[in-house]
């Protein structure tokens, strides 16, 4: 019977059979990826939420955001390699463009984290979760708004005069948006802070695993800078209380600075008392992805900070100036921080040393072991970062890790930090004399910390005891103390392009620039006796001034700074793959 | 996920044992037997014995072939009929019992046209052809020895253009049929073995097979719907024929010579250039103040490295050996086939070799046709390291050399930086890169005729393919004289394999009715097909080799890292086709596919292809009669078919999460992991079926009694809803899984590919002497005709993507070809004050110095920007040429081949690069105060105007012409080789590639590249060589 049909209607038989097939095997074409779970089944639970938000702080570590190449951007640092003399890099020449690495880079990463935090926000709205957990939802909340603010304060402050494209939504299919005003961007990201400050809380103490997460305070420290910034020193210097006084803040009863000034750029100082925002760092864990990528939890700037005798990069070294300004800022001689047991005085300040490694410093460790027997400076390469490496943990004894993985945590921001802010508040930014003493109390607290001589006159102040340089300061005068001195040497390295931000928030930075280019630099050599007894020359290592009539051998730095530097250059172009793949951008 | 493959996989196999039993209960029928012995000679009109026609017994498939004398002995019924046929000759058939040491000669067929062509599930009388289809025979493909099939294919056909991506040995070429087929992937035609559906090139040696053809029109192609969209490759491996078993032996054996090269410059031209460069840079206007990386280690001066030569390997060697056995009984044939190809590279550490062996084996009985086929190959594909052209360019001349380094030796370095250098040149010079693939594919197909019209086949296949790619850093120190300090080179020594797995599985069922009706005929066929393709990986890998001669993962001692994934997908096809011919005059063809694809979301999953051709044989019409003895052929023909893909990765319609987002909160001492997962790519459900919809006419004609062909051909393709990757803004927020820019999968714009192919051939022969020759022409225009956006840069068209500005050059855009360049115009260097006061207005570049290029303000606003890029050509030729050239007199032969391609323009993307590296040779002569005329910009930092890829600095003329191949050879008469049992001996002496005419300076004007978003853009290609070789075919 069948055999008939098939014989006389083959094409029908076909049919049959296909159809036979089609249903038989219906199943067969539904395909689920085996190597991902889909955003379906996501976004349910606190759980989830919890997770969308490590991805945003896994985003906040980004290596490219909080790296050493943004402060080629500014006048603190030469970029390593080439011996103070020879170097390509564009963010130092001052020669970048709309598609120069860093310039793409940071906007990318940037934009990644706003992404995130956008998932957070919006998954926060299909997550479901009882009344018990109420809080620990509104601080997931608050954190997911506190990065997203945090991001477009930094793209605001770094990126085409703050006229950026916002995005709140992740949408595929909106997926085009043109740039907003300056001032839109400001107000929406002021709104997130405002939001984050609201509802985060003021510490973790209750929770010590949760330690190391945005915070109130850290909220009010960016609404104060952001204030700052747009020279609204009122409403700055309100946050700047809050944040200074708040006793609800900190570990245990407020901000304080700790004593000793290099536990804010080690290991075993992390998340201390003057913490506000850190980037926490680990080397305990996946020790197998390379420090720095997205899938680690460690970070690779140690590495490219120390010097190559250590295995490390040194990509970028202390500028000139500031290894200067460094080793001639006056140590507080009665201070007895600054004497040896024998009685002899420190060469350098607490802070120095803490800071930057250079020759003279000879009684520093590094490593375990004497500075200038570990660093060996050599050919022009007179002084070292020491910020944010390894030299100070015990058991490391050099920056080789092969996968460039380090635990040092990143401060983003200080109480220090916020004191010379306040300072700057209290002065109105060198232009208000009443706020004089008040800002010296500041930053003299500052100053304390590191035993350096204080200023204003003798006798006066919190430490009446400690020497004074007895300077009778103004507005102006400490404004530009501020800005050349005690800035740069508190917070070298540290923040998100802070000293580029502060340079162009004062202005004048042609001007600066120009200054830095006129002075000369020459070496001396350096001589030591080795363990062995013998006496070893580290060739052209101590930095010196040297002027006309120059000798053969000397730098000047930043003269091209100073020479392609325009007011464009206050800010980074938008980069050129935004340009050619948002066709609304300019719309 | 286990649970599910296996229910997969059951339900594939429950429905394929169906079909089988299906058939397996009709009953057999046997039939009687009263034998005679018919045997006898055939010879040709001019009297010579013919070897290997086909002497079969009508209506049994039983036969032999005729041996080397063309005597034959056959047994069978003495009623039966017996069949003579060749092709190109007139068909024969005698009563078997006439048939004692009978003379017979075979009479020459005018109508060569008679000739069978494959097509999608069958086969056609070339006659009877109403697609355009072009065939192509084994022994043309054997001519050029390449480990990658389709670049044999070079020249041969009008409308194929093969480029090769890289010219690494075992590298696939790029065949784009009839233009661009889509944006995005890489336009790779579907090969299809012996019935066998494969997405990429299957690896066959030329020995195994018998002839392959490319159906290039969508009408033709839409018999395989979704599959066809760039075209079809049928390959057909050689079957045996009955009769006496058939040896042959081929083998050849050569060398390469390298014949391009890049111009860097020496230690004293490098060390002039960069001073310049630091100058330039502002330091100060002191000499003295420059710094220089020899400064620290004098020694240095006195090497003069060319680091060109240091990674080429000029004279490696290539050769191939091949042995196949044909022959058969009755009703049993079988054909094996063995081979060995090896070719080493012109880069070191590159280098491909491939085993070869198939077996096929017929059996046919009564109603029953059982096919069988097996092969296996097994592969070694050395990589050269990655971007090893690049690392050359960017070396120091002044650095030593390292080819003779021995990796226990310390090496001396000058600086940090440097070592950091060396090491990357270390890994590439004594590293380890290497694939081994072990591909099994076995096939059986069962038909069974029901009646001498209808019968069903059913086909089974099966693929897999084992890949394991081994890489090796390996271990070595240096001393860093900068320090002092001997240090572990970077990267650290290591060990890493990459395990793959492909299975692909299938199942046709093609059920064929015809019916002949006085001089009506009519061909149903049905199909129904399923189709599951599955991919997993997994990677393990291991850092600090003990030592460089211990390789496993044991004697490894440092971090491991794991990962792994897996694909699948699976497509579901029915297809009807329905053929009819009058008289062989009137011909016409219909087809419907219907494809399902797993890629797609459930809405949007099935396609439909429909098809419809005609032709119409003009010269068949009893007018005609009176010409046909000069202008003998006339054939016109029409088709319009539709074709669809799905050319894009797995799973992207729905949304994922991204696992090991994490962070480490806390303190050093105290501190928690927090498992962080988050989205990190825009996925779009809405992804449907891209189409394309061909229109075909032709026309074929005959003279002579065919000596003189020719073949012409128009088409318009327009490309419906193409797929491609949408470049996302940065600001999207979105990332990429492996780093570069982010995209999404749209259906974006139309396109449309309208050409025109012209083939002609021609062969006389006179007593011994034997010509032919032929050639073929093509053009095709590609033109966007509607895009989504304005302008989309494509994201592989980068020409130096490693450093610098990382510029796209690569554009789709309305009203121009795919993958355009736009770039923008510079005129010059500026060489005065003057020109540069002037250009800073103009332009409004106040950062502008002497010697930067000047570029111009095509949209006139004042300011240089993307906006100002203009038109400059593709990548894509404008012509395309073939020639084929065959003389023979006596036992010589000579062959020649030549290809040429004309009006594609090239992205030399390695100059960028040696010129960002300061490097190239150009460099010296830049412009300087000290030489003020030189239209050579100044050396500048990386991503400066000077070296951004967008400039038509770069941009050069691609057009070649190339002698393809040249062979010459020589048989030994047949006289003298009889008495050793040899029915054929030659030998030859060959060169591929020994002439190519040019203006392109880089490598290789051949840029293939993968895509359409990297044609013609040179990303530091491997450099081209000439082979040599000599060979043997030997035959007994």
């Amino acid at each position: 019977m069948k055999k008939n049909i098939l014989l006389k209607f083959p094409a029908m038989s076909a049919f049959i059979i296909a159809l036979l097939f089609l249903s038989g095997c219906q199943d067969f074409l539904t395909e689920i990826n085996p190597n991902k779970e889909t955003t379906a089944s996501f976004w349910k639970t606190l759980d989830d939420a919890d997770q969308g938000l490590t991805a945003v702080y896994n985003r906040f570590k980004d290596n490219t955001m909080f790296g050493y190449d943004i402060d080629n951007w500014s006048d603190l640092t030469f970029p390593g390699y080439g011996n103070r003399t020879a170097t390509t890099d564009e963010l130092y020449l001052h020669t970048y463009t709309n598609s120069t690495k860093t310039v793409t880079q940071i906007w990318k990463a940037l934009y990644n984290g706003i992404f995130r935090a956008n998932q957070v926000i919006a998954g926060m709205n299909t997550v479901s979760y009882g009344e018990a957990e109420k809080e620990r939802a509104r601080y997931i909340l608050g954190q997911a708004y506190f990065f997203r603010g945090l991001f477009y304060f930094y793209l605001y402050n770094t990126y085409n005069k703050g006229s950026v494209p916002i995005k709140d939504v992740n949408n595929m299919y909106d997926i085009y948006v043109k740039l907003s005003h300056a001032t839109d961007v400001r107000n929406f990201y002021l709104q997130d802070l405002d939001s984050a400050y609201v509802m985060l809380p003021d510490n973790w103490r209750s929770s010590a695993k949760d330690l190391g997460r945005a915070t109130k305070g850290a909220a009010a420290a960016v609404l104060g800078q952001s204030y700052l910034y747009e020279k609204d020193y009122a409403k700055a210097a309100t946050y700047f209380q809050d944040v200074m006084n708040n006793t609800k803040y900190g570990n245990t009863n407020g901000y304080r600075l700790v004593d000793n000034i290099g536990d804010n750029f080690n290991v075993a100082g992390e998340l201390n008392d003057e913490s506000i925002l850190e980037i926490c760092y680990s080397k305990n864990y996946l020790k197998d992805k390379t420090g720095g990528s997205d899938a680690s939890v460690s970070s690779s700037l140690a590495r490219s900070i120390a010097p190559p005798i250590v295995g490390g990069w040194r990509v970028i070294i202390p500028a000139a100036w500031l290894e200067f300004a460094f080793r001639e800022d006056t140590i507080d001689t009665t201070d007895p921080r600054n004497k040896y047991p024998d009685g002899s005085l420190h060469n350098f300040s607490l802070r120095l040393s803490k800071s930057i490694a250079c020759t003279q410093d000879t009684t520093s460790m590094v490593y375990g072991k004497k500075q200038y027997l570990v660093y060996l400076f050599n050919s022009k390469e007179t002084s070292y970062y020491k910020k944010f490496t390894n030299c100070e943990t015990s058991g490391v004894t050099m920056e080789d890790n092969l996968l460039s993985q380090s635990g040092v945590n990143f401060r983003v921001i200080r109480l220090a930090d916020i004191y010379l802010l306040y300072a700057e508040c209290m002065i109105k930014g060198g232009t208000d004399d009443n706020g004089v003493n008040e800002a010296l109390k500041y930053i003299n607290k500052v100053r304390h910390r590191s035993a350096l001589r204080l200023l204003g006159t003798s006798g006066s102040g919190e430490f009446p005891a400690s020497t004074h340089d007895n300077v009778a300061y103004t507005a102006q005068s400490l404004m530009d103390f501020l800005k050349w001195k005690e800035r740069p040497m508190e917070l070298c390295l540290e923040g998100f392009a802070l000293r580029h931000i502060d340079l162009r928030r004062w202005g004048g930075v042609k001007d600066r620039f120009e200054l830095l280019s006129q002075q000369a630099y020459g070496f001396q050599d350096f001589k030591y006796k080795n363990p062995s007894g013998a006496t070893v020359t580290d060739w052209y290592s101590t930095l010196i001034r040297v002027y006309p009539p120059l000798p053969a051998l000397y730098v000047t730095e930043f003269a091209k700074a100073a020479q392609s530097y325009n007011s464009e250059s206050d800010y980074f172009p938008i980069p050129s793959g935004e340009e050619t793949a948002n066709p609304e951008l300019y719309k | 996920m286990t649970k599910i493959t296996r229910k997969k996989g059951s339900r594939f196999f429950s429905c394929l044992m169906l079909v089988f039993g299906l058939i397996t209960v009709f009953p057999q029928i046997s039939t009687a037997q009263n034998n005679v012995t018919a045997s006898g000679t055939i010879i040709d009109e001019k009297g010579q014995p013919m070897i290997g026609v086909n002497v079969s017994v009508k209506g049994t498939g039983k036969g032999i072939i005729t041996d080397i004398d063309g005597k034959f002995t056959i047994q069978t019924d003495a009623k039966s009929s017996i069949v003579f046929s060749f092709i190109g000759y007139q068909k024969q058939e005698l009563i078997a019992s006439l048939l004692k040491n009978r003379i017979v000669t075979m009479i020459e067929d005018a109508k060569y046209l008679d000739e069978i062509v494959v097509v999608g599930y069958g086969t056609q009388k070339k006659k009877e052809l109403t697609g355009a289809v072009e065939n192509v025979k084994g022994e043309d493909l054997q001519k050029v020895s390449s480990g990658d099939l389709a670049s044999a294919l070079q020249g041969r056909i009008a409308g194929v253009n093969v480029q090769a991506s890289t010219g690494a040995p075992g590298d696939e070429s790029n065949i784009l049929i009839r233009g661009v087929s889509s944006i995005q992937g890489t336009n790779s035609p579907l090969y299809i073995v012996d019935g066998i559906p494969y997405d990429s090139d299957p690896k066959l040696s030329p020995y195994e097979i018998a002839s392959i053809d490319v159906l290039k029109d969508a009408a033709s192609a839409a018999v395989y719907g979704s599959r066809g969209a760039n075209g079809v490759i049928l390959i057909t491996t050689k079957q045996g024929k009955a009769g006496e078993m058939k040896v042959s032996i081929n083998s050849y054996y050569g060398f390469q010579k390298i014949t391009s090269n890049l111009p860097l410059m020496g230690t004293e031209d490098y060390l002039y250039a960069q001073t310049i460069l630091s100058l330039n840079s502002g330091n100060t206007t002191l000499k003295d103040n420059v710094f220089l990386s020899t400064q620290n280690y004098t020694k240095f001066l006195l090497n003069n490295t060319n680091w060109m030569s240091e990674l080429q390997v000029d004279n490696a060697p290539v050769q191939s050996h091949s042995v196949q056995i044909m022959g058969g009984v009755n009703n049993l044939t079988y054909s094996f086939t063995g081979g060995y190809f090896s070719q080493d590279g012109s880069l070191i550490n590159s280098g491909y070799n491939r085993y070869n062996m198939r077996a096929n084996i017929n059996y046919k009985k009564d109603k029953w046709n059982i096919q069988t086929s097996l092969s296996f190959n097994t592969d070694t594909k050395k990589n050269a390291p990655w971007n090893l052209i690049y690392r050359a360019i960017a070396m120091y001349p002044y650095s030593q050399g390292l080819s003779d380094t021995n990796l226990n030796d310390v090496l001396n370095v000058a600086s940090t930086t440097e070592g950091v250098s060396v090491g990357a040149q270390i890994n590439s010079l004594k590293g380890k890169d290497y694939t081994t693939t072990d591909n099994f594919n076995g096939n059986v197909k069962i038909s069974y005729n029901f009646t001498n019209n209808l019968s069903l086949s059913i086909m089974g296949g099966a693929v897999y393919g084992n890949g394991r790619r081994t890489q090796i850093s390996p271990l070595f120190y240096y001393i860093d004289n900068s320090t002092g300090k001997t240090v572990q080179g970077q990267p650290i020594s290591s060990l890493s394999y990459t395990s793959t797995r492909n299975v692909n599985l299938i199942n046709e069922n093609v059920l064929n009715y015809k019916y002949d009706h006085n001089d009506h005929h009519l061909n149903f066929t049905g199909l129904f097909s399923l189709q599951r393709t599955t991919y997993d990986m997994f990677l393990a890998s291991r850092t600090n080799l003990v030592s460089n001669d211990l390789i496993t993962l044991d004697a490894t001692t440092g971090d491991a890292t794991v990962s792994g994934n897996a694909t699948a997908r699976d497509i579901v096809s029915t297809m009807g086709r329905l053929q009819y011919n009058y008289k062989s005059r009137y011909l016409f063809s219909a087809s419907v596919r219907g494809d399902a694809s797993s890629r797609f979301s459930a809405n949007n999953r099935w396609g439909v292809f429909p098809s419809f051709m005609g032709g119409w044989n003009v010269s068949e019409e009893p007018f005609w009669e009176s010409m046909s003895k000069t202008f003998n052929t006339l054939k016109i023909r029409a088709s319009y078919g539709e074709t669809g893909s799905q050319n894009f990765a797995d799973y992207i319609t729905s949304p994922v999460l991204t696992t090991n987002q994490d962070y480490a909160l806390g303190k050093e001492s105290s501190d928690v992991l927090l498992v962080g997962t988050t989205q990190t790519a825009f996925t779009n459900v809405n992804v449907k079926w891209e189409t394309s919809i061909t229109k075909n006419i032709g026309l074929d004609l005959g003279f002579f009694k065919n000596a003189l062909t020719f073949t012409a051909d128009y088409y318009i393709t327009d490309k419906k809803d193409m797929l491609f990757p949408v470049r996302l803004p940065d600001s999207s927020g979105a990332q990429s899984d492996t780093g570069g820019d982010a995209t999404v999968t749209m259906n974006v714009g139309d396109m449309t590919n309208k050409g025109i192919e012209l083939s002609a051939s021609y062969k006389y022969s006179h007593r011994d002497f034997r010509f032919g020759v032929s050639a073929n022409f093509s053009a095709n225009r590609n033109v966007v005709t509607n895009s989504a956006s304005t302008t989309l840069y494509l994201s592989s068209g980068a020409p130096v993507s490693i450093t610098g500005a990382n510029d796209y050059v690569t554009v789709v855009k309305e009203g121009y070809p795919v993958g355009a360049f736009f770039l923008i115009p510079t005129e010059g260097v500026i060489k005065t004050s003057e020109q540069l006061a002037a250009y800073k207005t103009a332009t409004g570049k106040t950062n502008a110095q002497l010697g930067d290029l000047i570029y111009k303000d095509t949209n006139g606003d004042g300011q240089i920007t993307d906006a100002d890029r203009i038109y400059y050509g593709s990548g894509a030729p404008d012509f395309e040429y073939g020639l084929n050239l065959n003389i023979g007199y006596k036992g010589f032969d000579l062959s020649t081949l030549w290809y040429a391609s004309l009006g594609n323009k090239i992205i030399n993307g390695t100059k960028i690069y040696a010129y960002t590296m300061q490097t190239h040779r150009d460099i010296a002569y830049q412009w300087s105060t000290a030489n003020p005329n030189s239209d050579i910009p100044a050396a500048r930092t990386a991503s400066h105007d000077n070296n951004r890829a967008y400039s038509d600095y770069w941009i050069e003329d691609g057009s070649f012409v190339r002698l393809r191949e040249i062979t010459f050879g020589y048989t030994f008469p047949k006289k003298l080789t009889k008495y050793i049992k040899v029915s054929k001996f030659r030998i030859y002496l060959s060169a591929q590639n020994p002439l190519t005419f040019t203006r392109y300076t880089g490598f290789d004007p051949e840029v293939g590249n993968d895509g359409v978003g990297s044609r013609g853009v040179d990303k530091g290609n491997y450099p081209v060589s000439s082979q040599y070789k000599a060979g043997l075919q030997l035959d007994f």
